[in-house]
């Protein structure tokens, strides 16, 4: 059963190479064919960091394209979908940190906005909570938290993409939890329930 | 609550934290191949503006050489010998076959300039016309007023064409580099209108070895 699945993944890669060699010289086919192939996971991604559908059609083009661009320095040591991920992440988490400056501005402002009014609004509820603090949290946890929890990928997946080794990926996921908690703490009693 | 049941509970909420919808695949398949598309050729008009002096420089050898060439051309259409016998050397040069070679320096330019100005109305339309046009468009004004001085002139249709050339190559030659938004459409605006673009491709051959040329320019 083993030996079967290593065959498969070794076959999927064989036929990614001759794609990959396909792509570099040219041939648009196969460049579609590469793209569909990972398009799904790489859109997922962007959308789960920026919840908002704009935002992540342009990461997820912005990093098709300079996968093309760049498709000659893929020395195929790893897979071609780790491989485009850590463009992808990259594309992400650049993006995500210029979109933070830009909402903190218009936070800043609101804020002023905001001075002296009432604050009747209700407390939100726990998922709007979660979400917000998940908002919240530094990029770089975020970010494994995102993708390991959210998306479900491992601590290998993690680390080959972010550059990072494998224990500074599980550190930062522990991390971020501490900090999901401490943010929820008022919450304490639904999580169990 | 224990660590366990905290990241129990976490992993559950979750999976509802952004929720991707579908995925857009044909219309950002689409984006991409054009952002690529116009990434190339943008590639390709900064390869040919690369480096203003190395630019300047080829593009100097090449309008004296074409100068050159057109002089020869002028001079030979211009000689007449006396005794009225043509020798082997007038037959080689017979002014049935100097259209020939002044054709093709006539072609290359229009070609060049139709690269030039293909990209300069499309990067207004995108709104891109933050690099440096003066140069590669003086050096076209160069040839182009080389040319309207020439035999090229005798012929009405090219006299005009290169006519409509200058004045819009003298307008983008003016230009200075993303401070001339409006002047810009304008110029692209008087492309249309005039329809330079159109005489140029009925005039010029749509042979692809002359679009090899643009990186001469």
């Amino acid at each position: 059963m083993e030996a079967e699945s290593n065959n498969k993944s070794l076959g999927s890669r064989v036929d990614e190479g001759i794609l990959i060699a396909r792509v570099r010289k040219g041939d648009p086919a196969a460049e579609r064919q590469l793209y569909e192939a990972h398009v799904d996971q790489t859109y997922r991604l962007a959308y789960r960091f920026t919840g908002d559908d704009e935002l992540a059609r342009d990461m997820t083009q912005e990093t098709f394209i300079r996968a093309f661009d760049r498709i000659g320095q893929f020395r195929g040591e790893a897979a071609f979908g780790t491989w485009l991920r850590s463009i992808a992440t990259s594309v992400i988490y650049n993006g995500l940190r210029k979109i933070k400056r830009f909402r903190q501005r218009e936070f800043d402002l609101d804020e002023l906005r905001a001075t002296g009014s009432s604050r009747a609004e209700a407390e939100p509820d726990l998922k709007d909570k979660l979400r917000r603090a998940i908002d919240d949290l530094p990029h770089k946890y975020r970010m494994v938290f995102v993708m390991h929890d959210v998306e479900g990928y491992t601590h290998e997946e993690i680390s080959s993409a972010l550059g990072t080794q494998v224990g500074t990926s599980k550190a930062q996921l522990s991390r971020a939890r501490a900090k999901l908690r401490e943010s929820l703490s008022e919450f304490a009693g639904e999580w169990a329930s | 609550m224990t660590e366990k049941q905290f990241e129990e509970f976490v992993r559950r909420a979750a999976r509802d934290y952004n929720i991707p919808p579908d995925v857009p695949r044909e219309d950002m398949w689409m984006a991409v191949e054009l952002a690529r598309a116009e990434r190339q050729s943008r590639g390709a008009l900064q390869g040919v503006f690369v480096s203003p002096w190395v630019r300047w420089g080829v593009g100097l050898a090449a309008t004296l050489v074409l100068g050159i060439g057109i002089g020869m051309n002028l001079d030979r259409l211009t000689y007449r010998p006396n005794t009225g016998a043509v020798s082997t050397v007038d037959a080689a040069v017979e002014p049935s076959s100097r259209p020939d070679a002044y054709r093709m320096v006539v072609m290359e330019h229009l070609g060049r300039t139709e690269v030039f100005l293909t990209m300069f109305r499309a990067d207004v339309r995108a709104g891109r016309t933050d690099y440096e046009l003066a140069n590669p468009a003086r050096e076209l004004l160069t040839t182009t007023r080389l040319l309207q001085g020439s035999p090229a002139s005798e012929d009405t249709r090219l006299r005009e064409l290169l006519d409509d050339l200058e004045l819009v190559l003298v307008q983008i030659a003016q230009l200075r580099g993303g401070q001339d938004g409006v002047e810009a459409d304008l110029i692209a605006e008087g492309i249309e209108q005039r329809e330079v673009l159109l005489k140029l491709r009925a005039t010029a051959p749509a042979d692809p070895t002359l679009r090899g040329m643009q990186g001469v320019i």
